[in-house]
Order: C-alpha cells, then sequence, then structure tokens
C-alpha cells in the first residue's frame, strides 16, 4: 500500500514537472515596451505570432540611414501576417517630431517611404538589447518572442552590395528559417 | 498719409523687433589636431558669440566606422578665457570619423541646438613601426645626428692638425 501511494506521488510530481516545464516554453519569450510616434505605449508581446526585426538607431546614425534601405527591402517581401520591423530610436533626446521630420526627409531624399513601426526608447531597450555600445543594431525575435539574432553593423537583405566586406550578415537566411 | 507713416512705422518696428528676438549665435569650432587618429586625444575649442548670456556648453561627440556609430556622448565644457573648451579622448580604435554637434544652455533657461552635425574625419593610425620623419615636430630625419657629428669631429682634428702644424 505504501508503495503504491509513493508510486502514485512520483508519477504526479513527475507529471506536474512536465505540465509546468510544457507550460514555461510556451511562455517563453523577450519582451519590451516602446512608444510610438502617436505617444502609444507597444510592447514585443503585441507582435506575438510574427517574427519582429528589431532595429535600434539614431538619425544622427549614417549607417543606420543604410541599413533602413535594406530593411525597406525585407518589409516589402514579406507578409504583414509573419513579420513586422520596429525601428526603435535610443537616442533619449530625439523626439517624435524629429524622427518624423527624419522619415519625411529620407522620403524626399531618395524616395524611400519608412512605413514600418517607429518607436522610441526610455533606455531599457539599448541597455537589454545595444551589442557593444553601437547602432544599427539589429534584433530578431522569432513567432514566440524569442531572440534568435543580434548583430551590430550594417546587415543586408539578400545580396551583399559591392565595397561591402564579404562576411556582410545576409538577413534573408535567418528570416526564412524562422518562417 | 498720416496714417500710412504710422503703418509703415509700426511694420518697421515690428521687423526690428523680431530681427532682436531672433538674435544670433554663432559657433565656431577647432580641433586640435587638425587630422586627430582613432583613441587619440583632441582638443576642442568652441568660440562662441551669442546675445544672450550662456550658463552652459555641451558638445555630442557621435564616433562612427563605415558600417556603425557607437552611442555618443554628451560632454559639458569648460569656460577658459573667452571661449569653451574640452580635451576629449576618442575612444574606439576601429572609428574612422567622429560627428559633433554643439549645444548651448543661456541663462534664460532657453536652448540653442546645431541641428547640423560636422563630421571629422580620422587619420589611420600609423603603424609606428619606424619612422620615416616629415610629419611631426620631434621626429628629425633620421642620420641627420650622425652627419652633423661627422662634421663636428672633422673640424676638431683640422683645427688641432693646424695647430700642430
Amino acid at each position: 500500500m505504501k508503495k503504491n501511494i509513493f508510486t502514485i506521488l512520483f508519477l504526479v510530481i513527475i507529471f506536474f514537472n512536465f505540465l509546468t516545464g510544457c507550460f514555461e516554453n510556451s511562455e517563453e519569450g523577450d519582451n519590451f515596451a516602446f512608444s510610438t510616434l502617436n505617444g502609444d505605449t507597444k510592447q514585443l508581446v503585441d507582435y506575438r505570432g510574427k517574427i519582429v526585426i528589431l532595429d535600434l538607431w539614431a538619425t544622427w546614425c549614417s549607417p543606420c540611414q543604410y541599413q533602413m534601405t535594406e530593411l525597406k527591402k525585407i518589409y516589402e517581401n514579406y507578409s504583414r501576417n509573419d513579420l513586422e520591423i520596429i525601428s526603435v530610436d535610443v537616442d533619449t533626446r530625439e523626439d517624435a517630431q524629429l524622427i518624423q521630420s527624419f522619415r519625411n526627409f529620407f522620403n524626399q531624399t531618395y524616395g524611400i517611404e519608412l512605413d514600418w513601426i517607429f518607436g522610441m526608447d526610455d533606455g531599457s531597450i539599448s541597455e537589454k538589447y545595444m551589442k557593444e555600445g553601437a547602432i544599427p543594431t539589429l534584433c530578431i525575435f522569432d513567432k514566440k518572442g524569442r531572440l534568435s539574432f543580434r548583430e551590430a553593423g550594417i546587415c543586408v537583405y539578400l545580396e551583399i552590395p559591392s565595397g561591402f566586406p564579404a562576411n556582410t550578415t545576409v538577413l534573408a537566411h535567418i528570416i526564412n528559417q524562422l518562417i | 498719409m498720416k496714417k500710412i507713416k504710422i503703418i509703415i512705422m509700426i511694420i518697421l518696428g515690428l521687423c526690428l523687433l523680431n530681427n532682436s528676438v531672433l538674435a544670433e549665435t554663432i559657433i565656431d569650432v577647432n580641433i586640435e589636431p587638425d587630422e586627430p587618429e582613432p583613441a587619440s586625444q583632441i582638443t576642442i575649442t568652441a568660440d562662441i558669440s551669442s546675445e544672450k548670456d550662456i550658463d552652459k556648453v555641451y558638445i555630442e561627440i557621435q564616433e562612427c566606422k563605415e558600417d556603425l556609430c557607437f552611442q555618443k556622448e554628451n560632454i559639458t565644457m569648460t569656460k577658459v578665457n573667452s571661449n569653451y573648451q574640452k580635451n576629449y579622448q576618442l575612444e574606439k580604435d576601429e572609428s574612422t570619423y567622429f560627428k559633433y554637434s554643439i549645444a548651448i544652455l543661456f541663462t534664460d533657461g532657453s536652448w540653442y541646438n546645431q541641428n547640423e552635425k560636422t563630421e571629422v574625419t580620422l587619420k589611420p593610425a600609423s603603424g609606428n613601426g619606424g619612422t620615416n620623419g616629415g610629419d611631426g615636430e620631434d621626429k628629425n630625419t633620421p642620420g641627420f645626428e650622425l652627419i652633423l657629428l661627422i662634421a663636428a669631429i672633422s673640424l676638431i682634428i683640422l683645427t688641432r692638425r693646424k695647430r700642430l702644424g
């Protein structure tokens, strides 16, 4: 009788651990909050079920501008059901008005509409995700919000332009794997 | 006619008022050395002329290379005589250029921010494997001292010979 009770208890504990393990796995995933240009607060969890590319940038960063031309290619090549791009300005002194002016400037100068999600950081995102204190830093979160990729410096979508180092990261492979 | 004169006077007055409100702030920045190397120390001197009284002057510096920029630093400049100055240590070995802009806080609480950032290209650091001379004050032509020494010794020998002769 005692043996049976111990066996049942043992099985219950194992089953409970298994359940909690499954539960934790499904909830696993990062989260961060940012302010949108119209003052709303959004979170990474709002985009669960989609791959999210987090682009850390600032208006004064010239390489970040080139990065945006590559992000535009990605944005146009994937469905909104699969992928979202969030460009978060990590310079806390830059406000929504400045970012909007930058978007207008970009459209007028390069004919490229930066039409994905733009936001501002309160310092917590850069602290958590910026690599080596450098921008642009790109982070890619999978559909469950798990950080799958993080790199500082320009990454390209599909083809490495001439003049770029041969080891420049191509994002298409990484995104396609996650999709 | 009198009314027209009054209107013209008012317009002129408004124009003058507008000009005085938009008091110009002129900033002239000098960086020493002219062509700094990465991870070297630079001296930034800002000559600022403004009708408003200056409380504090800040300089924002961002070091960059081709594919990325490092997080910027906001530094307070020190008043030295009539200028504002800062000795700043460039941090990154791999930087190829840096950008800076000046921000001024006036005593009335208002701000002036330079919208345009100035870019300064960094001279690639020399390997310093050997001195070929030329670009530094301390770097003399190698072998030059040897020529001087030989000339001095020859002169001494010649004068001694003449004395003995």
